[in-house]
């Protein structure tokens, strides 16, 4: 090793990878120093909030952010449907998408909705009327490419398919999200499991079959909304609980069509500091912006990067100068495609990628704008994050959402307090009371409650747990895969963790935690 | 107290934020404060003292919980690191204004130094990760109090604080910790 270097400046080199090592490692503050800490900034937070106009600028403790001017858009337009003004491109109303209905059928039969709609023109009084058009954008320029993914909510009613796209904390876990979709109803289900992959992850990124095994840790579980809540549950289970702070949160489409151009202009519009991170999300710079972007209509948890992929859209392709459609007619997941290639548009500004983000390709539906399949690469060309589809079908060919007769609970009444009880051996038993780590060994139960993320049962030996992982098991075993292995089954080589009954005499099961 | 993990994947913890903000930027702050308080230091590099560290950790996770959108895509890791890192540079200019600092060329302390090439700096950082492994090998409390005075700038009585032991115990491990690390910094060309 050449040349001479010092060890505080060797520390300037180091990248958040190295960074999120040390800090796992070696923490650095006492429980009082956080509590400490963490006052402080309670109080920073409660300052601002009281401060003028405060109320117009925090997003960051709101569950969602409102959509009531959405709303009375959405049905003011339907009071005044108006044709024509906008040049190019066919138009066409949305009701299914079929060009032979008239305009004044939409008009007269969507009037009738009464209560409503008065209750919104009240409202809305000062409003200029908006048109509910939809536009037929052209598929083989990036301007329809762009405006397509940004209003992809518009070209379906119904979706189902299941996709599968990477984890962004490993590189062998991936989340396979299966989904029903109804955009006018509201309701969704997505059922998202996390698996173990074996096989290449490249392979499965190239659409190859998934070999893996469900991650036991984070296992499987459902996103349910019946069009008003969004709702959590273990897969399958009818006991749900209500996935945001307030009631009534499901999101719903409305007429209100964003104009690509007015997208592009904003994004140019913004001042994005020159040490902004690279891979500062682009919807930050939309939080207090007049140009607002569609909210996530399907309600789902996973599959709004395929359905709704306007996100995506105004982070990678707003500069129509890093990219181009490089085929204009691929046939994906058996749907007609574009590809797109390029580079992230923030490369440009000489901003520091994340993970080396670099290139990126999009295989995105002619029909509907959905983002069917995704690859971004580092400057190695190494794959970072990926997409692909493995079915995916619209409306006629959609299947429905299930009903579900769900007995449903606010968070509150949804989690248990811990208990802590004593076995007939003397020894004590429970959901851990506090983070497992040496420090809290004494306060720890001598048999853990095996809490896993949507699954679990039977008891870890915390002597077991800190024998193996040392002096912070929790976060130790975070970096591991886990699977759970019965009597006999083969199982990978790595540290075997038996799972006890409450009486620590009989094992149920072992849960084996390794890595590739 | 609701139960409540040590560590979330960042989806869990999207989810802790909207169903509960109170417990959900409690648990993120758990969660990622040494790692911010790392990314900080970093690119402090030096500047300012413990208590600069720590207002900009204050800074850092008060502007994530007023801004943060959980529908937003992309990392939360990453958000905050973003977040730590812009703080930890308006917090640099300020401490160096009156020294003349010049926007520009400091204006990416922090992250690898531009004035190296990229084979330079690419260098570095498997040097760093090298150094890290062998600091590593230490093992614990030794590892830690190595950390903490090389990269955090920590006294010994801060330190000792943290690991549990005297200030003197500290620097007793210290000094035989870098006997122990002398011919795996020589081999690295690293000096302290």
């Amino acid at each position: 090793m050449k040349g001479e270097n010092k060890i505080n400046e060797l520390f300037s080199h180091s990248d958040n990878e190295d960074a999120q090592r040390i800090s796992d490692a070696h923490p650095v503050f006492s429980e009082a120093k956080k509590d400490e800490l963490y006052k402080r900034i309670q109080d920073r937070v409660a300052a601002e909030k009281s401060g003028n106009d405060f109320a117009d600028k925090v997003t960051g403790v709101e569950v969602r952010h409102g959509h009531g001017i959405m709303r009375y858009i959405g049905i003011a337009a339907a009071l005044a449907v108006l044709i024509g003004g906008i040049g190019g491109g066919h138009y066409l109303i949305r009701n299914n998408m079929n060009p032979d209905r008239t305009f004044s059928e939409i008009e007269t039969e969507e009037s009738t909705e009464t209560s409503e709609i008065q209750e919104a023109t009240e409202e809305t009084e000062e409003e200029p009327a908006e048109e509910a058009v939809i536009q037929d954008f052209d598929m083989s320029t990036q301007m329809g490419v762009f405006g397509k993914m940004l209003n992809s909510i518009d070209y379906y009613d119904y979706a189902s398919g299941v996709m599968i796209q990477s984890e962004t904390a490993r590189n062998d876990l991936c989340t396979e999200s299966a989904f029903n979709v109804d955009l006018t109803t509201g309701k969704s289900l997505d059922v998202l499991t996390r698996y173990n992959i074996y096989n290449d992850y490249h392979d499965v990124a190239n659409d190859q079959p998934l070999e893996g095994e469900m991650d036991q840790y984070l296992g499987v579980f459902d996103v349910y909304c019946d069009g008003t809540n969004e709702l959590e549950m273990p897969h399958d289970s009818n006991i749900a609980r209500i996935a945001t702070a307030e009631e009534n949160q499901a999101q719903h489409r409305t007429s209100d069509q964003l104009d690509p151009q007015t997208v592009i202009d904003y994004m140019n519009s913004i001042d994005i500091p020159s040490d902004a991170d690279y891979y500062t999300p682009t919807i930050a710079y939309f939080e207090n912006g007049d140009v607002q972007l569609r909210g996530i209509c399907s309600n789902t948890r996973a599959a709004f990067n395929l359905l709704e992929p306007g996100y995506t859209a105004v982070d990678y392709l707003y500069d129509f100068s890093t990219w181009e459609i490089t085929n204009e007619s691929f046939e994906y997941a058996g749907r007609d495609c574009v590809v797109l290639e390029g580079t992230h548009p923030r490369i440009s500004a000489g901003l520091i990628p994340y993970r080396g983000l670099s290139s990126f390709t999009f295989v995105v539906d002619k029909a509907t704008g959905c983002l069917l399949k995704m690859q971004t690469f580092d400057t190695d060309g190494e794959l970072i994050e990926w997409m692909v589809t493995k079915d995916i079908r619209f409306d006629a060919d959609a299947e429905p959402v299930p009903e579900k007769d769900l007995e449903i609970h606010r968070t509150d009444e949804y989690f248990t307090e811990p208990e802590i009880n004593t076995n007939s051996h003397g020894e004590t038993y429970g959901s851990c009371n506090g983070a497992i780590v040496r420090e809290n060994y004494d306060k720890l139960p001598d048999l853990i409650y095996n809490c896993l993320f949507y699954d679990g049962g039977g008891y870890f030996r915390k002597d077991d747990l800190f024998e193996a992982f040392g002096d912070q098991p929790e976060a130790v075993m975070k970096r591991y895969a886990v699977v759970r292995v019965d009597d006999g089954e083969p199982s990978p080589a790595g540290t075997d963790i038996k799972i006890y009954d409450e009486e620590g005499e009989n094992v149920l099961f072992t849960l084996v935690y390794y890595q590739k | 107290m609701k139960e409540r993990r040590s560590v979330m994947t960042e989806n869990e913890l999207k989810n802790l934020i909207r169903s509960n903000p109170d417990d959900g930027f409690r648990q993120l702050f758990e969660q990622y404060h040494g790692y911010a308080f790392t990314i900080i230091h970093r690119t402090l590099g030096g500047t300012g003292c413990a208590k600069d560290a720590e207002d900009c950790i204050v800074d850092t996770f008060a502007d994530v919980i007023l801004h943060y959108d959980t529908y937003a895509k992309g990392s939360l890791r990453s958000y905050i690191g973003a977040v730590a890192r812009n703080k930890a540079i308006n917090l640099k200019r300020s401490l160096t204004a009156a020294e003349f600092y010049t926007v520009g060329d400091e204006e990416t302390n922090g992250i690898p130094d531009n004035s190296d090439s990229i084979e330079e700096s690419a260098e570095k950082s498997q040097t760093f990760r090298l150094l890290l492994d062998k600091v590593e090998g230490l093992g614990k409390p030794d590892s830690t109090i190595i950390i903490h005075k090389f990269f955090f700038d920590m006294s010994s009585i801060e330190i000792a604080k943290t690991v549990g032991m005297t200030p003197a115990a500290v620097r007793m491990r210290l000094s035989r910790s870098l006997k122990k690390l002398k011919k795996s910094l020589e081999e690295l060309g690293v000096t302290l």
